[in-house]
This record gives C-alpha cells, structure tokens and sequence, in this order.
C-alpha cells in the first residue's frame, strides 16, 4: 500500500520502486503472473476508481549449477 | 418534496399529490390529487434527495412525461442533461501501470521493481494505491505432496 502525501495533477507519470518482492521458482509458476494495482484517488474509501493489472515476467528457469539460496 | 407557485422565486411546498412511488428511483410517478386546470400557470419544482450521481460517462438526460386532459401522453421536449450545471459530474477515472524495470528477476531473490503510473485525473494528498503481488505457494504445502 502506498499512501499519496501530496495533490498531484492528472497526467503526471509515477514512479514507484518496491523492493524485496520474493521471486518464485520457474517452475512454480505457469507463465507470466499479474501485479494488480487498486486506486484509491481521493483516499476516502468509499469508492475504488480504477483497478488494473500489468503482467509480471516470469523468473527465468535454472540451469543445473545455479545455486539458489531461498532463505538465510 | 414537490413545491409550486406562479414563478421559481415564490414556490412554497405542494399539497397538490396524492402519491409518489419511488420504487425505481429511475422511473418516479407523482400523481395529483386532481386535475391540474391551469399548468401552465404554475411552476412545480421538484426535489429529490439521496439519487445517485453518475459518473461522466453516464450522463443520459432527465426527462419528464404526464397525462394531459386527453388522457394521451406528453413528454418533455427536450432531457435536462447531467452536466447542465444540476449536478457537478465527473470524468471516468482510469489509470495505467506497466513494469518499467524489474531488477534480479532471479528465482530465490528479492527483486525491485519499479512500476510507471499515469492517471488521467488529479489525485488528491490522500490518494492511495493498493499493489497486489501473486502469492506462490511451495509445491510442499499442496495437499496432495505432503501427507
């Protein structure tokens, strides 16, 4: 969830960096998975204005020698 | 509520109905107690609280119809629209997001990835954007693996 801290007028582009987003094993997922994001433009809960997605590239599959490390 | 008078700046409130259904706020029938002998000398003004204000992209005008001495049906000449000035519309909102770069897309790391948003409306100091990620579950809690 991000929270918007300053008025911002129609048109302008965002950026916005996320990190730590954990990357499944290739072969966990079938294809290219979504990222869907939910607007909220006044911040007033009463109403969703737009809702979309974006299609997430799939992790590239491992060859045999790759060492992965899934936690620490 | 339903007032009248002889012009819009004297209207006081209408005792002159006899009903109002409301079942489907799209369609209100008022019908008066009796007949009204001199229409055109009156002005109603009618008030309804608590209808739902369409979006821009729905604006089909309000229009109105009644039963003349000659029982046959009239219809207002021409709908009031939504955006005369009665009700303060707004444009659809709609947004757009793509994957402008997503940095060690590697299975078992943590990738950054950094999503370009436009919008075509302004965005107030208390907007907030909801992002969900897919949730990918370890092959070992399916049921199905692991007794």
């Amino acid at each position: 969830m991000v929270w918007n801290n300053q008025a911002l007028s129609a048109s302008t582009f965002l950026y916005v960096d996320i990190f730590n987003i954990d990357q499944p094993k290739n072969g966990d997922v079938s294809g290219n998975t979504k990222i869907g994001l939910t607007v909220d433009a006044d911040g007033d809960f009463s109403s969703i204005d737009a809702y979309i997605e974006v299609t997430d590239s799939q992790p590239p599959s491992n060859a045999a020698g790759d060492i992965i490390i899934l936690s620490c | 509520m339903v007032y009248e008078g002889s012009n819009s700046s004297s209207l006081t409130l209408s005792n002159s109905w006899k009903t109002l259904s409301l079942s489907t706020f799209s369609s209100v029938t008022l019908t008066p107690k009796g007949e009204i002998t001199n229409p055109s000398a009156l002005v109603y003004n009618m008030v309804c609280y608590g209808g739902a204000v369409p979006d821009g992209t729905n604006s089909a005008a309000i229009t109105g119809n009644w039963v003349d001495t000659s029982n046959n049906l009239q219809s207002s000449s021409t709908g009031i629209a939504y955006n005369a000035g009665l009700f303060s519309t707004r444009g659809a909102f709609t947004a757009t997001i793509t994957l402008d770069k997503k940095r060690f897309s590697t299975s078992g790391f943590k990738s950054l990835y950094t999503l370009k948003i436009s919008y075509n409306q302004a965005l107030s100091a208390s907007a907030v954007f909801y992002f969900d990620f897919p949730m990918v579950l370890s092959s070992n809690l399916d049921n199905e693996g692991v007794v």
